[in-house]
C-alpha cells in the first residue's frame, strides 16, 4: 500500500488521528509516508468504517451484512447509497445516523483494546559534542580554548 | 567588532545559506551536514533533512560519522531504504543536495572516479557513489571543491554538468528542467553558472583573495562576474551555532586530530599509564 501511494503524483491522508512530531520521531521504522509527499490530511475519527483500522477499530460485520444484502437487488442498492453515502451530508452525520439507527453500543463492541508495540530505543550516547564539564568530547578543549587556539594560530578572518 | 570566523567556518555558512524554508536536503557527511544542521536551526526550520541512507528529517545534534548515523540525531521521521532514497531523487522530490569534487571542467562536469588514465591511474578516487543521480536529477546541486583542480577536459566523466554548455544538457532531453549545479564553492570563491552559456562564472571572493588568485588555477579564460563581491560575512549567531554544533569541522581535520590525541594522552598520564 505504501508503494501504491508512493508511486502517485498526489497523497491525500485520511487519519484517524493526528500526533505531535515527537511521536513520529520516536518511531520511524512506522511512518510509511514521508510528510514531504503529502498533499493534505483530513482528521477523521472511524474514517474507514464499516472497514478495519487496527489499533482502532475492527470490521464492522454487522454494517456489512446490511450492505451486502442490500446489494443484492438493484433497487436495494440505490436504497442503501440514498441512506448511507447520499443521505449523510459528511462523515459526522453518517455516524449521527448510524447512533440513531443501530446505537452506540455496537461501534463500541468493536473498538480496540491497546495492544501496543515494544517501543524501539532511538537513543544515542550523547545528545551535543561537548561534555558535562563543556569540553569537547574528542579534542578535551572548552570552546574558549579553541576559540583562542584558532587566533594564536592565525585561522580568523574578519 | 564582527565576530571573527575560520575559513571552514566561512564555506559552512555560505553553502547554509543556499537552504530554503521547505527545501528537501540530502547531506553527506562533513561540511553538507554542518550546513544543512545550521539552516534547520537559524532560517530554514521547515526543511527536510536526509541522508540517502534512507534516514529522513532529522534534526542533527552532533556531526555524523557516516551517511547512516542515526546516532547523530535524536530521532527522525522515517526510516527507509537507499533504493527509494534514489527513487524519490529521481521522481524530482529533492531540492538540494552537496557533491564534494575532484576535477570539474568549463560547463560544471564532474570527475570523482580517476586522476590520470582510468587503467593506470595516477590517484582512484571513490567513485560515482549517488553522484550522477543527483546532479542530474536534483533541483539544485551545490558543488564544494576544496583541494581539486579546474580543467579542461576531465580525466573521467562521473557526473553530468552543463554537458557542452549553452543549451545542450535542455536538448539533450536527459534531465529535468532547470535541474542541474547551482553553485561552486572552493576555498578561494563562490562560482555560479553563466544564464546562457552555462559556463562557470566567478561571482564571489573570499576574503584576501584577488581575482588573479582564482585565474591561476582555472586553465581557460574564466568569466568573471561585473558584479563580482565579497563573500558575505558570517553573523555571530551563525557562527556561534557552528561552533557549537560541529568543534570538531571548525578546527579541521589535522587540529581534531592533534589535539584528539594530546587529549589522550593526558588522559592516559593522568590515569598513570604513561
Amino acid at each position: 500500500m505504501a508503494a501504491a501511494a508512493l508511486a502517485s503524483k498526489r497523497i491525500i491522508v485520511s487519519c484517524e488521528e493526528i500526533v505531535e512530531h515527537d511521536i513520529i520521531q520516536s518511531s520511524p521504522h512506522l511512518t510509511i509516508i514521508p510528510a514531504y509527499r503529502v498533499d493534505a490530511v483530513v482528521e477523521v475519527p472511524w474514517g474507514a468504517h464499516p472497514t478495519e483500522v487496527l489499533g482502532y477499530y475492527n470490521l464492522d460485520r454487522t454494517a456489512y451484512a446490511f450492505f451486502f444484502m442490500a446489494d443484492m437487488t438493484g433497487d436495494g442498492l440505490k436504497a442503501w447509497m440514498d441512506e448511507w453515502v447520499y443521505g449523510c451530508q459528511d462523515r459526522q452525520a453518517y455516524l449521527d445516523h448510524y447512533m440513531v439507527k443501530h446505537g452506540a453500543k455496537m461501534l463500541n463492541d468493536i473498538r480496540a483494546k491497546a495492544y501496543y508495540s515494544a517501543p524501539a530505543n532511538y537513543g544515542a550516547a550523547f545528545t551535543s559534542c561537548w561534555d558535562n564539564e563543556n569540553k569537547e568530547r574528542s579534542m578535551g578543549i572548552t570552546l574558549f580554548e579553541m576559540e583562542k587556539i584558532l587566533e594564536e594560530r592565525g585561522m580568523l578572518y574578519g | 567588532m564582527a565576530k571573527r570566523y575560520t575559513l571552514d567556518e566561512l564555506l559552512i555558512i555560505t553553502v547554509a545559506r543556499e537552504i530554503k524554508d521547505g527545501d528537501n536536503v540530502i547531506l553527506g557527511v562533513g561540511l553538507p551536514t554542518t550546513a544543512g544542521a545550521m539552516a534547520k536551526a537559524l532560517h530554514a526550520p521547515n526543511a527536510t533533512l536526509m541522508m540517502e541512507s534512507g534516514i529522513i528529517d532529522i534534526e542533527p545534534l552532533v556531526p555524523p560519522n557516516h551517511i547512516a548515523d542515526a546516532n547523530s540525531c535524536r530521532g527522525f521521521s522515517y526510516a527507509t531504504d537507499l533504493f527509494s532514497m534514489f527513487t524519490m531523487t529521481y521522481r524530482g522530490f529533492v531540492d538540494v543536495c552537496f557533491l564534494g569534487v575532484a576535477q570539474i571542467d568549463r560547463y560544471g562536469n564532474i570527475n570523482t572516479t580517476v586522476i590520470g588514465d582510468y587503467f593506470k591511474p595516477k590517484m582512484r578516487l571513490p567513485g560515482s557513489g549517488g553522484a550522477p543521480e543527483f546532479l542530474a536529477y536534483a533541483k539544485h546541486t551545490i558543488l564544494t571543491m576544496r583541494g581539486g583542480e579546474f580543467v579542461d577536459k576531465l580525466d573521467y566523466f562521473t557526473s553530468p554538468g552543463y554537458l557542452d554548455g549553452g543549451d545542450s544538457r535542455e536538448r539533450s532531453g536527459l534531465f529535468p528542467k532547470r535541474s542541474g549545479p547551482s553553485m561552486l564553492l572552493t576555498t578561494k570563491g563562490v562560482f555560479r553558472f553563466d544564464d546562457a552559456t552555462k559556463e562557470l562564472c566567478l561571482t564571489k571572493l573570499h576574503p584576501g583573495v584577488s581575482v588573479d588568485m582564482v585565474k591561476k588555477d582555472v586553465p581557460w579564460d574564466l568569466k568573471v562576474a561585473d558584479n563580482l563581491s565579497q563573500t558575505e560575512a558570517p553573523t555571530e549567531e551563525e557562527i556561534n551555532f557552528v561552533r557549537h554544533f560541529a568543534p570538531t569541522e571548525v578546527v579541521g581535520r589535522k587540529m581534531m586530530f592533534e589535539l584528539g590525541i594530546i587529549n589522550a594522552i593526558n588522559k592516559a598520564a593522568a590515569r598513570q599509564k604513561i
